[in-house]
């Protein structure tokens, strides 16, 4: 977005809601929270805005700004006699830019929320003037996937636990392990991390009673319990947010893997330390966990990846291809 | 100046000179002016003009009342006023023009006005989760649009800003390729699909040799598994493509920003295009369509539930036969036997082909050969 049309986009803003605050008007830091931006922009809004007006203009025709105090009780304000009393209507990629979060949203039954999604894009639909409302039945030009409708069921049962504190019992294919159990847990809340849904809980098998990440797919089953429980106050979702989502306590191992054609064309870029080899090949070496999820990772890659150390995942890759093979003997 | 009940420090009125005193430390203390902040108090200068004025106003008119339209070379001054209006309607303010009687224009109140929006808890909560899940779009102009659309709507409905964001649901759509290149590509490819403006890409295909250039006609774009993806018509296959953003490696829009060069086919809806399953879509010309049978274990049992496509039939497999109860068989038509070999691999014996013989052979083999190599590794000395 160019600079000055978000300065435009401030202003129009600013104004209604400022006049909106009447003769008391507000702080500057509230106002420069609710607007967007910082209080020194603020401060340089109004000093541009000074300039505002069309000559010998009647009192509807300029825009009358004040800022009053210093530091952090200073309050700015606005003339209600400006006819900008209220925001311009949605523009038509405003409303598709909400839809298209809301569509994305709407898919996964996260309970209570698809239906609100629902009704909310309803109403974003009504506030748009008649063209862009039927621009906007189109349909967004971006599509955000957050899940597919197949999890909805555990996804609404585990929100509503999560809403009612609730414990509940998870019987959960863990890929790590490489096997199913039941797992007691206290689920804190769900979080959507590139579109796969995971529930973050305090798991009650685990000693140290840490949170750990379950994802939602491989959530079997869900048995909301009648235990209830209290989420700790430093507890907070949105710190999970990102690349943060999967950064772990344990170490990390030395992984060392020997890359040949065709997979090596494909996968060299992935990995920083790499060595050419006489032979061709390519040796790359990375630090990550040693778990049946990378095993079974790494057997996906086909033929051309061998894993020369550690032993233990080396083994844990000849054994699932052993089966694999097996099975389809 | 205005009614305002206190004296206040700093006074700052539009339109009138600086005054004398606290005033003019305002004024004084006033960044230097550049050429934007005179286009910004232009066009502001327009919008209230006009919407004061609540009836039409000639083209004469306005130019007789904002000076900045006073240009000694009349096109200079037309050509600020139609950037103006463009700019304007950017922003959501609907203009009203009529030819009757020369060019005029007339910006009503109850046009420009956002409607009142009465928006309850769970609705306000929807629609900030509408908007935290675009947060993670860098580049995209739709991240800023999501705020500024939530900021419009709580004039009307407070408490609608990201700190109100439900305790217990969360999203976040990070994308794998993060820097300045990436947020260009996407910034300017959202662009050219708003516009439907041809592009020209070079592509380095993951199963190509060396990068290709193709003109697309780009459709939209979907993030999906921390990707993005352009969907389009590739002039060089004459068919309907997708190519990961990240593998761009030079982009070109076409000119002309205000004319499109293309219409999207009739009925061609992007949402439903990005839900295809990649179990049964065909990725290119020449791959066939396989009618499939897989076996799928207990321990794997969400896998049963993916999307196989609408004539996909699933049937229990008698214990006897899978030798463990909970096995179940899916059966579905796919064009996409790459994808198949590689969910069965990753799914480390809770999955098996059983028809057509030819993947199952293919399965049989890359296993075999994985796990010759492995054994060969593990007894090197």
């Amino acid at each position: 977005m160019k600079k000055l049309e978000q300065r435009l986009r401030r202003a129009l803003f600013m104004v209604p809601y400022l006049a909106k605050k009447g003769y008391a008007g507000a702080l500057v830091s509230e106002a420069a929270a609710a607007i967007g931006t910082t209080p020194e922009e603020l401060r340089n809004d109004v000093h541009r805005l000074s300039q505002v007006g069309v000559p010998d203009g009647d009192p509807g025709q300029y825009l009358t700004l004040w800022i009053e105090g210093s530091g952090a009780n200073a309050r700015i304000g606005a003339d209600t006699v400006c006819r900008l009393k209220k925001p311009p209507r949605l523009t038509l990629q405003e409303a598709l830019a909400l839809l298209a979060g809301a569509a994305a949203v709407k898919k996964t039954g996260i309970a209570p929320y698809d239906e609100a999604i629902a009704r909310a894009s309803q109403k974003l639909r009504q506030v748009l003037d008649c063209n862009s409302r039927s621009e906007a039945d189109r349909g967004a030009h971006i599509v955000l996937q957050t899940a597919s409708a197949e999890h909805r069921d555990t996804l609404t049962s585990l929100s509503r636990a999560c809403s009612d504190h609730r414990a509940v019992e998870l019987d959960y294919a863990s890929l790590t392990a490489q096997k199913r159990r039941k797992i007691r847990v206290h689920p804190y809340g769900l979080l959507n991390h590139r579109g796969i849904w995971y529930v973050l809980a305090k798991s009650l098998n685990d000693k140290e009673g840490r949170i750990l990440i379950f994802r939602a797919e491989r959530i079997l089953g869900a048995t909301v319990l009648d235990e209830t429980f209290t989420v700790p106050a430093d507890f907070n979702l949105r710190d999970y947010m990102g690349d943060r989502m999967f950064i772990t306590n344990t170490k990390p191992t030395q992984i060392v893997l020997r890359l040949r054609e065709p997979a090596a064309a494909r996968l060299r870029p992935w990995f920083k330390q790499q060595k050419r080899l006489r032979d061709g090949s390519v040796e790359v070496k990375f630090k990550d966990h040693a778990t049946g999820y990378l095993a079974a990772w790494l057997l996906r890659q086909g033929e051309g990846v061998e894993v020369v150390a550690p032993v233990g995942l080396q083994k844990w890759v000849c054994r699932i291809a052993e089966r694999v093979a097996e099975g389809h003997g | 100046m205005t009614s305002h009940p206190t004296t206040p420090t700093v006074v700052i009125v539009a339109n009138s000179k600086p005054h004398k005193g606290k005033a003019s430390r305002a004024a004084a203390a006033k960044p230097k002016t550049s050429r934007a902040d005179v286009a910004d108090e232009r066009i502001l200068q327009l919008l209230l003009l006009l919407l004061d004025a609540g009836v039409p106003m000639s083209r004469a008119e306005i130019f007789e009342r904002i000076r900045a339209y006073q240009t000694k070379k009349p096109e200079a001054g037309e050509r600020k006023f139609e950037r103006d209006k463009d700019d304007l309607r950017t922003l959501g303010v609907i203009i009203e023009e009529s030819n009757d009687k020369g060019d005029s224009y007339r910006i009503s109140q109850k046009g420009y006005e956002l409607p009142p929006i009465e928006l309850d808890d769970d609705e306000r909560v929807a629609l900030i989760l509408a908007a935290e899940s675009l947060r993670a779009a860098e580049g995209l102009p739709y991240r800023e649009l999501a705020e500024d659309a939530l900021r419009k709507l709580s004039f009307y409905a407070p408490r609608l800003n990201r700190a109100y964001a439900p305790a217990q649901v969360g999203i976040s759509l990070p994308s794998r390729e993060k820097g300045a290149r990436m947020r260009r590509t996407l910034a300017q490819l959202s662009g050219a699909v708003d516009g439907r403006k041809q592009v020209t890409i070079t592509y380095a295909a993951g199963n190509a040799d060396k990068p290709s250039e193709r003109k697309v006609d780009p459709y939209g774009l979907i993030y999906s598994a921390g990707d993005w993806q352009l969907v389009g018509l590739c002039h060089l296959r004459n068919a309907q493509r997708t190519f990961r953003v990240d593998r761009i490696v030079k982009l070109k829009v076409a000119p002309k920003p205000g004319t499109p060069d293309f219409e999207p086919p009739a009925g061609f809806d992007l949402a439903t295009y990005a839900s295809r399953s990649p179990w049964v879509f065909q990725p290119g010309e020449g791959s066939a369509t396989l009618d499939v049978v897989l076996d799928v274990g207990p321990e794997r049992a969400w896998m049963a539930e993916e999307n196989f496509g609408a004539d996909a039939t699933v049937q229990p497999v008698p214990e006897a036969e899978a030798g463990q109860a909970g096995w179940v068989r899916v059966y579905f038509r796919s064009g996409n036997p790459g994808y198949i070999v590689t969910r069965v691999l990753d799914a480390a014996g809770n999955m098996k082909v059983v028809a057509p013989p030819e993947l199952r052979a293919r399965v049989r083999q890359i296993a075999g050969a994985v796990a010759t190599a492995c054994r060969a590794e593990g007894s090197a000395p």
